[in-house]
Order: C-alpha cells, then sequence, then structure tokens
C-alpha cells in the first residue's frame, strides 16, 4: 500500500517535472517549503489553530502558482493560508511576506523597514534584497533559483532560521546572530 | 559372542548424543550470531542513513545537490560503505558516493529496495531511506555496504567446531569416569557368568555393587546361583544316597535268593532220609534194630527241620519286632549247663571233646532263660558242626563287675577275616562249598545276635584264619538288682513218671494220637477224643487227672468245655492245659479267664508238654490264683 502510494506520488512528480518548472513555480514552492525550517515565536499566532499565513506583494504569478501548491498542505501543524498583500503599509497577522521583484527597491525597502521587529519572514526577490533588509532573498545562479539568508535580521524579528536552511543557502549575509 | 560390548555401546550413544546437542546448539548459536550480527549492520547503516536523510532534506528540498554530496562525502569515513546515493522522490539521481573507481552507484532508485529497508546480496548489503519533508517523500538516501557477516560467522564456526571438539573430549573423559560405575559391575558379573557355566562351579558369586539397581541385579543373581548350588548339592547327595540304596537293595535281593534256594535245599535235604524210614518201618519183616534205626531217622530229621522252621520264624518276628522277652532273673550258669547238655549227642556223634569251665556258684542275671538257651546252644551247634571230627569245642565264663562273658571255642574250620564283620548278617555264610556239607541256613548266627542286643550285650568272633579254628564271644551286662537269689532253670531231664489219667482232646487227629503214643510212653493213661462234646462227656463220667484241650473244636470249643469243667464240682479241680495255634496275648488271657491252668502254642514238642504236666502234677502245689507264666520253651 506505503508502496503504491509512493510510486503514485512519483508518478505525478515524474509528470509534473515533465515540462521544466518555470522559476516563478520554483519560487512559489521555496517560499511553501520555507515555512518548514523557521521557528516563529508563539505570541505570533493567535492561537494554536490559526493558519500560517504567507502574504504575497505583487508578483501575480508566484501568487497564483503558491496558492495552487498550498492546497491541502500544512506547515508546522498549521493550515496554510495565502493572502495578496498591500505594498503601501504593513498588515498584521501574516508570518511570511514575499516582495515581488517589480514592487521597487525603494518601496521594498520601506515595507521591510516597516515589518522590522516583527514576527515575520520577509523575502525579496531583488539583486541586493538582504542589504534591503530582507531576510532571504531569491538569486539565480546558472538558470538555478537560489537564495540567500540573513539570519540576523530574522533574530531582530524574533525568528529562527533552522541550520539545515542556512547549509543549503548560497551566501549568508551579515553573520549568525 | 559377537557384537559389540555393552561398554561401548554405551559410550557410542553417549556420544552421539552429545555430539547432536552439541551440534544443536552451536547451529542455534551460529543462526542467532548471524541474524544478530545482520540487524546490527542494518540498523547501523539505518542510522548512518538517518543522519544523511536528515542533513539531506533541505539540500533535496532546495535542490541543492551540492550540499548533498558534501552530506554523503562524509561517509568516506565509513571504509565499509562503498557506494552511496541520494534520489529524488521521482527516482531520478540527486547526488552520489562511490568509495573508490571499482565502486557501482545506481543510477535510478530502486523502488523495491525503498519498500523492503534493506537487502542482502552476497558480502553485500543495500539499503534504502526515505527523505520525508513535512510528511512528504522527498527522495531517498541509498547506501551498499560491504558486511563481514560470513567472515565472523566462519570465525563462529571455526570456534564452535573448537569448543565441540574439546567438549567432545570431555564428555568422552567424563563418561567413561561415570559409566565405569555402571558397566564394572555388569561386566565383573559377566565373567562370574561366564567362569560358573565353564567351570560349572556354583559357589562363585558376584561382587556387589553401590548402584542399588545394580545390587539388586546382582544379588538377585547370586540368589539364583545359590539355589542352583544348593539344589545341585542336594541331587547329587540325593544320587549317591539312592545308589548305596539300590546297590543295598540289590545285595539284599541277591541274598534273599540264595537264602530262598538254600533254604528249600535245607527243607528238602531231610525229606529223603524220612521217605526212606517211613518205606522201611512200613516193611512188616522188618527187624527191632532196622526200625529202631528208622525212628531215629525221623526223629532227627524232624526235629531238623522243627529247629530250622523255629528259627526261621524267630528271625521273622524279630524282623518285624514282634519277638518280646520274658525278663527275669536267670542263672547264665545253669543255662549254660543245659546248653551243654543239649548238645551233647551232636558232640558225641562226632566225637567231639566238650570241655566247659564254668563257675560253681550261679552267676545270676536278667534276661529271658529260654532265649539264652537258645542262643548259647545254637553257638554250641555251630562250634560241633564246623568242627571236624575229634576236634575240641570248649565254654569258659569271664565275670566282670558289670558283666559277663561267654566264650565258645573250637577247633573247626575257622573264618576267614573279611567274613568276621559280616558272618551275623542275615543269609551270610562263611563258605557255600563248606556249607553245603553242613546243615543250616546261616540265620543261626544272625539270630543269635539279635537275641543278645535284645539283652543289651553284643557277640563277636575272633579267628586267625581258616582251618585254625575260631571264639566266640557273647558279653551280656549285669545288673546289681540280679543279685539275687534265683529261680531254678528249667531243667533239661523232665521229672520220672508217675502214671496219670489224661484226657486229650485235639480234632487233628495225628496230634492227637503222636501225644497219646509219647505220654503212654511216659506210663500215662491217655484218652483220645477228637471233639468237645465228646470230651465233656467222658471226663463227666470218668474225671481224669489231667486233660489236654484244644480250642479250636468241632461241637464245644476248647473255652466252652474248661467253663463247663470248672462249673462241674466233680471236674473241677482238673488240671487243664490248653494247646493252640493262638498265642497273642489276648489269647492267653482268654484261656486263663476260661479256666485253664496252662495256655501252650503249638507247634509243641512233646518235652515241654512232658515237663509242664510233670510241673502240673496234682498235688505239687498247682497255683491256683493267677495264671502262672509259660514256662521256658525248651529248644531241642
Amino acid at each position: 500500500m506505503v508502496a503504491l502510494l509512493v510510486l503514485a506520488a512519483v508518478a505525478q512528480r515524474a509528470n509534473a517535472q515533465a515540462d521544466a518548472p518555470t522559476a516563478d513555480q520554483v519560487k512559489a514552492a521555496y517560499l511553501q517549503k520555507f515555512t518548514g525550517y523557521v521557528d516563529w515565536p508563539p505570541k505570533a499566532f493567535a492561537d494554536p489553530a490559526a493558519p500560517l499565513v504567507i502574504g504575497v506583494v505583487g508578483a501575480d504569478s508566484v501568487f497564483a502558482e503558491l496558492s495552487r501548491l498550498v492546497l491541502g498542505r500544512t506547515a508546522q501543524g498549521r493550515t496554510i493560508a495565502v493572502r495578496r498583500l498591500p505594498a503601501a503599509a504593513p498588515v498584521p497577522d501574516v508570518h511570511v511576506v514575499f516582495i515581488g521583484r517589480e514592487i521597487g527597491a525603494e518601496a521594498t525597502a520601506a515595507l521591510l523597514a516597516a515589518y522590522r521587529g516583527r514576527p515575520v519572514l520577509t523575502v525579496t526577490d531583488q539583486p541586493r534584497g538582504l542589504a534591503l533588509g530582507a531576510m532571504l532573498n531569491f538569486v539565480e545562479l546558472e538558470r538555478r533559483v537560489r537564495f540567500e539568508a540573513a539570519p540576523a535580521l530574522a533574530d531582530i524579528g524574533g525568528l529562527r532560521l533552522s541550520s539545515r536552511l542556512l547549509a543549503v543557502a548560497e551566501r549568508i549575509w551579515g553573520g549568525l546572530p | 559372542m559377537t557384537g559389540p560390548s555393552l561398554r561401548g555401546q554405551m559410550t557410542r550413544a553417549s556420544m552421539v548424543t552429545t555430539l547432536l546437542a552439541l551440534l544443536l546448539s552451536c547451529g542455534a548459536l551460529l543462526v542467532y550470531e548471524f541474524l544478530s550480527f545482520r540487524d546490527v549492520w542494518v540498523a547501523d547503516l539505518r542510522t548512518q542513513a538517518d543522519l544523511i536523510a536528515h542533513s539531506s532534506e533541505a539540500a533535496v528540498v532546495f535542490n541543492d545537490p551540492k550540499a548533498a554530496r558534501e552530506n554523503l562525502a562524509v561517509l568516506k569515513l565509513r571504509p565499509h560503505v562503498r557506494a552511496a546515493a541520494i534520489f529524488l522522490a521521482d527516482g531520478r539521481r540527486f547526488a552520489a558516493f562511490a568509495a573508490d573507481n571499482a565502486a557501482v552507484v545506481p543510477s535510478r532508485a530502486d523502488t523495491r529496495l525503498l519498500a523492503e529497508g534493506s537487502r542482502f546480496a552476497g558480502p553485500t548489503i543495500e539499503i534504502s531511506y526515505p527523505i520525508e519533508h513535512e510528511g512528504e517523500l522527498v527522495g531517498s538516501v541509498y547506501m551498499a555496504a560491504e558486511h563481514d557477516v560470513w567472515t565472523r560467522a566462519q570465525s563462529y564456526a571455526t570456534i564452535l567446531v573448537a569448543v565441540t571438539l574439546a567438549s567432545l573430549a570431555f564428555a568422552y573423559f567424563v563418561f567413561g569416569r561415570l559409566q565405569g560405575a555402571i558397566t564394572e559391575p555388569l561386566a565383573r558379573m559377566t565373567r562370574v557368568a561366564r567362569n560358573v557355566m565353564e567351570r560349572r562351579d556354583w559357589s562363585l558369586r558376584a561382587p556387589d555393587s553401590n548402584n542399588r539397581d545394580l545390587s539388586v541385579l546382582v544379588q538377585s543373581f547370586n540368589g539364583m546361583l545359590a539355589e542352583v548350588e544348593s539344589r545341585t548339592g542336594e541331587l547329587e547327595r540325593e544320587m549317591v544316597v539312592r545308589q548305596q540304596a539300590e546297590a543295598e537293595l540289590r545285595a539284599v535281593d541277591r541274598k534273599k535268593d540264595e537264602f530262598l534256594a538254600t533254604l528249600a535245599h535245607e527243607l528238602r535235604n531231610p525229606l529223603a532220609p524220612m521217605t526212606n524210614a517211613v518205606a522201611l518201618v512200613r516193611r512188616p519183616e522188618l527187624d527191632d534194630v532196622s526200625r529202631e534205626k528208622a525212628i531215629g531217622i525221623l526223629d532227627r530229621q524232624l526235629h531238623h527241620m522243627v529247629r530250622l522252621i523255629d528259627d526261621l520264624l524267630d528271625v521273622s518276628r524279630i524282623a518285624t519286632g514282634k519277638l518280646s522277652l520274658h525278663m527275669e532273673n536267670v542263672d547264665l550258669v545253669a543255662t549254660l549247663r543245659a546248653a551243654l547238655e543239649l548238645a551233647e549227642p551232636a558232640a558225641r556223634a562226632r566225637r567231639l571233646q566238650v570241655t566247659s569251665r564254668l563257675p560253681e556258684a550261679p552267676c545270676p542275671i536278667v534276661g529271658d532263660s529260654a532265649r539264652l538257651l537258645q542262643v548259647f546252644s545254637n553257638l554250641l551247634n555251630n562250634a560241633c558242626r564246623y568242627t571236624p571230627p575229634g576236634g575240641r569245642v570248649e565254654v569258659e565264663t569271664r565275670i566282670a563287675e558289670d558283666s559277663v562273658e561267654v566264650i565258645v571255642r573250637d577247633t573247626g574250620v575257622g573264618v576267614e577275616p573279611a567274613m568276621q564283620g559280616r558272618i551275623f548278617d542275615l543269609f551270610e555264610q562263611a563258605d557255600k562249598s563248606l556249607e553245603r556239607g553242613n546243615a543250616g541256613l546261616g540265620i543261626g548266627l544272625t539270630l543269635a545276635r539279635q537275641l543278645v542286643q535284645l539283652h543289651g550285650g553284643d557277640i563277636g568272633v575272633a579267628s586267625e584264619g581258616i582251618g585254625r579254628g575260631s571264639a566266640f564271644t557273647v558279653r551280656l551286662p549285669r545288673s546289681r538288682a540280679a543279685a539275687e537269689p534265683v529261680a531254678p532253670s528249667a531243667p533239661a531231664a523232665a521229672a520220672g513218671p508217675d502214671a496219670m489219667r489224661i484226657v486229650i482232646a485235639d480234632d487233628n487227629v495225628d496230634f492227637a494220637e503222636s501225644l497219646q503214643v509219647i505220654l503212654g510212653m511216659h506210663g500215662h493213661d491217655v484218652t483220645v477224643l477228637h471233639d468237645g462234646e465228646a470230651a465233656l462227656a467222658r471226663m463227666r463220667q470218668h474225671p481224669p487227672d489231667l486233660a489236654v484241650l484244644d480250642i479250636g473244636m468241632p461241637g464245644l470249643n476248647g473255652y466252652e468245655v474248661a467253663r463247663r469243667l470248672r462249673a462241674d464240682p466233680s471236674t473241677a479241680s482238673l488240671v487243664l492245659i490248653a494247646v493252640t495255634g493262638w498265642g497273642q496275648a489276648a489269647d492267653k488271657q482268654a484261656a486263663a479267664d476260661a479256666g485253664f491252668d496252662r495256655h501252650l502254642v503249638k507247634p509243641l514238642s512233646p518235652d515241654t508238654l512232658l515237663e509242664v504236666i510233670a510241673a502240673l502234677r496234682p498235688g505239687s502245689g498247682r497255683p491256683a490264683a493267677a495264671p502262672p507264666a509259660d514256662p521256658p520253651r525248651q529248644r531241642p
């Protein structure tokens, strides 16, 4: 039975990979998977049953892909919810914020500054995202989507990045907390 | 006997058992070791795989093959791991590790291995370990290692073989010591059994054992041996006794045959001269001298036959225990004189010189005078018979404190030493050829010895050999109670005849008439009647002085005649003598009850009757009250 399930899963994935995933699809998947390597403080959730909310600013294709991807998935025992967020001001009760590349460096830096100190994992897709104040930032190397991390910034927000996540990060910025 | 010994069989059985037990335990140990060692290997590899899976999860999730390779590279510290790989969930290889160039890393995941977890293939163990992220299978870790399970199993097997051999050797040694306690008693018993059968020696015994069961076995075995020994001994003893008895029976049977032949001969011997004499007497022209000679022949031969038959009867009575002695005080000297007197005619006939050295004083002893007279006259008769004419016969007495010896010595044929012990046995005769020339059955000495022994004495013979004469010694005990005056022994000679009127009543005509002749020759007036009625009538008419009555008579029997005579005053004082063939004590008592003065048993010699008549002569002091004892039987 287990073997059949595994076979089915492998077959599904094989189909998915058949047409090579786009960069946005990979980013959406990474966003979803990041939730498994980050520890939020308990106060970040209103109650134990509260869902883990991923907010997306801009990046419509990533939002669309992510919305499809989280269906039926959980992170740290919580259901995952995906919301569109405004670029103007921070919103409460959100745990991951992804700011699309089209938002622009200044606006991104401002928004990051607004979220600073809050238990929110901030992820950008800018060439200097970490310098703007993001905790994680997507980079593309040799046509592969990679990411870099600033665990010290995450620490300021009360988050803790897993060492395993850091082990596969392309670059650690700002030293370890 | 072939086949394995008990000891060998027991040793073999125990060795086989021990070996099987050891092999079984070794096999179980080996299998257990193999399985547990393999499990340890699997567990060890899985731990390693778990570590790699955990650390490589992020690398797989975030598609970082480099990090995954670095994670796998730590395996180079594990020399047993030959190859390793990380596969993605779709089966594609994500990262690989090879210990050296020879190692082969599969390019795709083996889904079956992933389901099984681990697989042994020869010297290689392969495991596959899942990589999961948030409960989702994202890939798998594959590892291939060279295990040394077989090497280890071989080492184990070598050790176990060595241990098994050592255990077997030890078991053999220990069992050898232990089984000695069991097989050794059995072996000893077997040896004893074999010796018993080979030597037929039932006295052998198996040594006892400490073992309880074996002890029972040994004791039973010994018990059986003892039983066989005692029964065999009994059988052997019984056989000897039976053989002796059989030999004795044969000897006695042979002697009886000889005796019967002799008896027939002896009984027949006198008949020829008697027949001749009777024929002579019948002839009317015979002169007185010849007639006297013929009658003398008849008389001698008759006496001889009577003696033979008397001896026979006496021997038979002694043999059946019916002979009893009338013990009284007897003067031995007087008895010897009587015997000498009786032997005198024979001695004279053979011109023998008979001398006697007897004491003047009486020699009182306790005995049956008639039987003693029989013994001595027997010895004297023998002496006369076996001594050639012109020889000498001597009689001598030796009186001691408590016994008296009578020695009868002759110069006759003698007795050879070998015969001296047997001469007194029944039917034994010293020399058959010599015996044929003389009269005799060979029972005289037997009778003499038995009579002497009945008196508590014994008799012996001494002879220097054939032709050197012999000496018979009779030793009789003397008791102090006997040293008192002795009733005069019955003399051989009867008192002179004084005429008496005598009636004889007997239905045996010959007997009655022969008595009439004899009593008539002694001057008595004798009347003969043949039945009781006639006798009674005759005696009532003419009362006699004395009546000799038979008991069994036609008409009136003797008892009735006596009772009626006693009842009649005219005949009440008659002297009555019963003469009958019945001699039991009850018969004597019946006679006394009927009124008889005397009871005489047939055969009756005329001398005895004359003696009794003389003793009972009316007016000679006839005892009236108790019936007097029988007078001694006079031997011719």
